[in-house]
């Protein structure tokens, strides 16, 4: 089952600055691949994106960085919105979060959980697959 | 008996006038010399320095850590200090490890300690260390060890890095159990990073 959502409170311009702060990033010198780990917290403009460990992925030459592998437990916060799952792939260059492996959501009251869910992060237009289930909390007007 | 012709008044002439400017010439050859240039004179409070104690003036130390990675320290003087042979004090040192699979590493410094029983450099005033895959790192000391080929920072670094700067509490270079080479920051990394449009 595919549900389409939309995600308030995203203005992500995928010009700002992003800035990754980590308790240590390690780099294999054969390989050349960087990655932060320990409490990694990701934030550009109003996302804040925090995970186990981070993964970077760049272009040698232009040295701009791709994307953003984040794994280990990664929450997603919005102003309004916030969802959580196992793994997620931030793509810089086309400005999509891709989050898999029991994500869950909750925007105010409801709660929604799917297996992987595809951001878009211009628009705020979530795309949720796999096993969608959604729970709304009843107000409790006594 | 001398045919009185034009020839021969040329020949005695030539006689005469010849040898006189060959003398002339040679005379003046030693008139115009230049002169040498003057002796460089060591001011004699150097002189004091230099003879006080053993010392080399730009010298390479070279051999190979126990990973094979071979390594070489340069510097403009070395001087061995007195009480402990050991200890070779370096000024602007220079210390290129190139490693036979992983990439190479420079550091330069303003000074450096070499303890050869240990094979430990300690270096110090700026640290600059940089790694032929991009990484620039500034600190104020670190530790070379040239036995194992690991490099440990002892103070917070600034690092240019193929994506993007970032500054760091530490950094440790050194080979993991199955020989790659490992550079990890720790203690807080933080990186700035700015999408170009």
């Amino acid at each position: 089952a595919q549900t389409d959502i939309a995600l308030g409170g995203i203005q992500a311009d995928s010009s700002a600055p992003v800035e990754i702060t980590a308790d240590s990033l390690s780099v294999d010198q054969e390989t050349g691949i960087a990655a932060f780990s320990g409490n990694v917290l990701i934030t550009q403009g109003e996302l804040r994106l925090s995970a186990g460990s981070v993964e970077v992925v760049y272009d040698d030459d232009s040295g701009d960085i791709t994307r953003l592998i984040a794994s280990g437990g990664v929450t997603f916060v919005t102003a309004t919105d916030a969802a959580e799952a196992q793994t997620a792939v931030y793509d810089l260059a086309d400005n999509t979060l891709n989050m898999t492996g029991d994500v869950l959501i909750t925007q105010g009251r409801s709660a929604i959980a799917a297996d992987s869910m595809r951001v878009n992060l211009a628009t705020g237009k979530a795309q949720l697959d796999g096993r969608v289930r959604t729970t709304l909390t009843q107000q409790d007007n006594n | 008996m001398s045919a009185d012709n034009a020839y021969s008044r040329f020949v005695n002439w030539a006689k005469i006038i010849l040898p006189l400017a060959a003398l002339v010439l040679l005379s003046t050859l030693f008139l115009l010399a230049r002169t040498t240039g003057d002796t460089t004179e060591i001011p004699f409070a150097d002189l004091q320095e230099i003879t006080s104690q053993q010392r080399i003036s730009a010298p390479t130390i070279s051999g190979v850590t126990n990973s094979g990675d071979a390594y070489q320290i340069s510097a403009d003087v070395a001087k061995f200090s007195q009480e402990d042979t050991d200890q070779i004090q370096i000024d602007s040192i220079a210390i290129t490890i190139n490693s036979a699979t992983g990439t190479d590493i420079d550091l330069i410094a303003g000074t450096g300690e070499y303890d050869s029983a240990e094979r430990m450099v300690a270096l110090r005033n700026l640290v600059r260390i940089t790694t032929t895959n991009g990484y620039v790192m500034e600190t104020i000391g670190a530790w070379a060890n040239l036995g194992t080929g690991d490099i440990e920072t002892t103070g917070i670094l600034e690092v240019r890095s193929p994506f993007g700067e970032f500054s760091a509490g530490h950094l440790s270079i050194s080979r993991d159990e199955s020989g790659a080479q490992q550079m990890v920051f720790n203690e807080g990394v933080r990186l700035v990073y700015e999408p170009q449009p």
